[in-house]
């Protein structure tokens, strides 16, 4: 699977799990391709899956403090908006699995948080002591980046592990990164 | 993957883009290595310079012995680096010194290059300049068109690699 450049020897178990965080976005196509182009194969594969129980909503940031995240939790909301919020994290975590697995072996784990997705994604990172964050670039509209920042910022400003920023640059350009691996595959 | 490009300053924690580069991603081909002279020294007032004043700026530096240091700080830096990086001549490495703005410069030489990646550290500014500024590798990322690996700083503590120097494990 390797390029045609030299191996380089891992040293012992350095490159161990990497963090990719996805969401439904087209900027998730670029962080599996960008995985399989361009990281060194880890042992384990950790994918966060941040959901927003808020919906399109722009208040997350606010609700920083515990006591907001719990208040919004704990909203008598309809549950079958719930599930379809599970529904849809369970798809998408189901086909990055997939994709991953095709590309080589290596075990994958995946979490369904919710909050704020900055805080979560630096969570997870913590718990599971990953060696490499990878994520896409827009993982919120223009409008919401400007509200409330962006969460690759966020999270690139904050984690004290290296960050791979990948880049979405429209559809046909994941894709293309996507060919590019193969052929080097092949 | 064919091309990488790793950006390095004379700064410490610039060292962390080589633990990542060998320990992260896959072998490339070619590994272009930039560096970014500071013609301005530690003045914050770079980003405010047009095209014209910063030709003006090269003009007047041209040829001064503060500029022969910088010249030699460059090659100090990049052939440090080039030997960390070449794996004993295993992998190909082109050395590039610019001046200007760096997160431009570093943008110009990806595109001019064709690289695939951008391995960069997160230093590079003072907490003032990045307070004025904001920092080198956030403008990248925000900037660039392929993907940007920053390296961290406590990276370097971590996987140690001035300790065992991975070229020589082969």
């Amino acid at each position: 699977m390797s390029g045609p450049g030299i191996e380089i020897r891992k040293k012992g178990g350095e490159m161990g799990k990497i963090l990719m965080a996805v969401d439904g976005t087209a900027g998730s196509t670029s962080v599996l391709s960008v995985y399989r182009t361009m990281a060194r194969e880890p042992d384990s594969v950790i994918l966060v899956y941040v959901q927003r129980p808020e919906g399109k909503s722009m208040t997350t940031g606010d609700l920083r403090e515990a006591a907001g995240q719990k208040a919004l939790r704990n909203l008598p909301h309809d549950p079958e908006r719930k599930e379809v919020l599970d529904r849809k994290a369970e798809k998408i975590l189901d086909f990055c699995r997939q994709e991953i697995e095709s590309i080589g072996p290596v075990n994958v784990k995946a979490l369904v948080r919710d909050g704020v997705p900055s805080e979560e994604i630096l969570k997870a990172a913590r718990e599971e002591a990953v060696d490499l964050i990878i994520m896409g670039r827009s993982g919120k509209s223009a409008l919401q980046r400007l509200v409330a920042g962006c969460v690759t910022k966020e999270v690139e400003q904050a984690a004290t592990v290296p960050v791979l920023v990948a880049k979405t640059g429209g559809r046909e350009k994941s894709i293309t990164y996507g060919l590019r691996g193969e052929s080097y595959a092949a | 993957m064919k091309k990488v490009l790793i950006a390095v300053d004379e700064t410490e924690g610039s060292k962390s883009v080589l633990s990542v580069f060998h320990n992260m991603v896959r072998p490339p081909e070619t590994v272009v290595l930039v560096h970014v002279q500071r013609l301005e020294g530690k003045s914050m007032m770079i980003d405010m310079l047009g095209e014209a004043e910063m030709s003006t700026l090269r003009e007047s530096l041209r040829g001064t012995e503060h500029k022969e240091a910088l010249d030699r700080q460059s090659q100090k830096i990049l052939s440090y680096y080039k030997k960390e990086i070449d794996n004993g001549g295993l992998v190909s490495v082109k050395s590039v010194v610019r001046d200007g703005v760096p997160s431009e410069e570093i943008m110009k030489v990806a595109q001019e290059e064709g690289v695939d990646l951008i391995i960069t550290g997160c230093g590079g500014k003072t907490v003032m300049q990045r307070l004025v500024s904001g920092c080198v590798s956030s403008d990248l990322e925000r900037k660039a068109p392929v993907p940007v690996l920053v390296a961290k700083e406590a990276c370097e503590e971590k996987h140690a690699w001035g300790v065992a120097p991975i070229g020589a494990k082969i």
